[in-house]
């Protein structure tokens, strides 16, 4: 099940903040930005998450934050973690058999990818 | 960037920092171990517990998350005759472990901001069993100028706490770790990088150069990669669960 039909919108919070510039060792001011999800689905809360503009890890927050917030929605929607993971807002079975790779470990648990073959005369 | 030592600061600008939601927030949304406030030494004057006192001056010179690795890890057992146990996060080799929700860490001057894998693996049915592994891969695109330079890999310590900011172990590359291939590595050799040029990084592999230590470019003694054994690092299961790395 795909959840990724969301809307992302930005605005600035009225009040400015304090940080310490590391480079130039002053306290400056910058811009306060709310970034604001909302699903489509109305059954799922919107979230929110404020940072200062140009933070220096801006983009990797931002990422971090709707991460957490794809695992909040996964639980709104009442999923199993034992029984389902959700990766890039793809909810699917943890353990489900998918890949090649995986089907062959399946079929051949000691195949030669795990174990390494010997001749006859090393066994 | 941290936050000022002195002066004007106030609840907006903590949030700024850390970042946070605009409402429905409070002061203990800032402990020290939750998931805005890395458990870190710089952090220490943050208080830990839900009911201790928290004032906003506890975060005077307080250090955001940017140059820490956090996340909240899993573990896996593959099952099967072979089985590997794993733990940590993963966004795509190992599909059962939780996908990295934070990706940048600075390592020596290095920053890095695309790290889409971090966990160890060991033999057996609840790990132990031999094989250890520990796997990093860092950001693909950032090069072999910074791959290839010995300042930010060889003997790079990873010092991994938990969620109440107690060390529980630190894991050391090896002195190799950085060398060009080509530096240590006789020509029509099996050719290994840590991290190879895309920035994947295996315990293994690492230690798997050290057997080219006939060549003279490579360091002497040769010191391999390994967790720090006075701490057990065992199975790596202390990254099942809140953790975060330092590494500068």
């Amino acid at each position: 099940m795909d959840i990724s039909d969301f809307t992302k919108t930005t605005r600035y919070m009225p009040n400015d903040a304090f940080y310490f510039d590391e480079e130039t060792n002053e306290t400056k001011t910058a811009k306060v930005v709310e970034t604001t999800w909302s699903h489509h689905n109305e059954k799922l809360s919107d979230f929110t998450f404020c940072l200062r503009e140009n933070h220096e890890d801006y983009q990797n927050k931002v990422n971090g934050e709707e991460q957490r917030i794809m695992e909040k929605w996964f639980a709104e929607l009442g999923y199993n973690e034992d029984i389902y993971i959700i990766k890039d807002w793809i909810i699917k079975e943890k353990y489900k058999i998918e890949d090649e790779e995986q089907i062959q470990n399946w079929l051949k648990p000691n195949g030669a990818q795990v174990v390494e073959s010997k001749d006859a005369e090393t066994i | 960037m941290t936050l000022p030592s002195s002066g004007a600061l106030d609840f907006n600008s903590i949030r700024a920092e850390f970042g946070g939601p605009s409402s429905n927030v409070t002061m203990s949304t800032y402990n020290r171990g939750g998931t805005y406030t890395y458990a870190v030494p710089a952090n220490a004057n943050i208080p830990t517990g839900t009911t201790d006192t928290i004032e906003v001056s506890d975060f005077y010179g307080a250090k955001n998350t940017t140059d820490y690795l956090g996340n909240v890890g899993g573990a896996h057992n593959s099952g099967g005759k072979a089985p590997k146990q794993y733990y940590g996060n993963s966004n795509s080799i190992v599909g059962p472990l939780p996908s990295l929700s934070d990706q940048s860490m600075k390592v020596g001057s290095q920053s890095f901001t695309a790290i889409t894998e971090f966990f160890m693996q060991s033999d057996g049915a609840s790990g132990g069993g031999g094989n250890f592994d520990f796997t990093i891969y860092f950001d693909s695109g950032a090069g072999t100028s910074v791959y290839g330079n010995t300042s930010i890999w060889a003997s790079r310590q990873f010092k991994i706490y938990n969620s109440s900011g107690t060390l529980q172990n630190t894991f050391t590359m090896s002195n190799c770790a950085g060398f060009q291939a080509v530096a240590l590595i006789p020509a029509g050799a099996l050719v290994y990088t840590a991290p190879g040029a895309t920035g994947n990084y295996k315990e293994s592999l690492d230690n798997g150069r050290n057997a080219f230590g006939t060549n003279p470019a490579a360091p002497s003694p040769l010191q391999p990669a390994d967790g720090n054994p006075a701490l057990g690092f065992g199975t790596g299961s202390f990254l099942n669960g809140q953790y975060y790395v330092q590494a500068f």
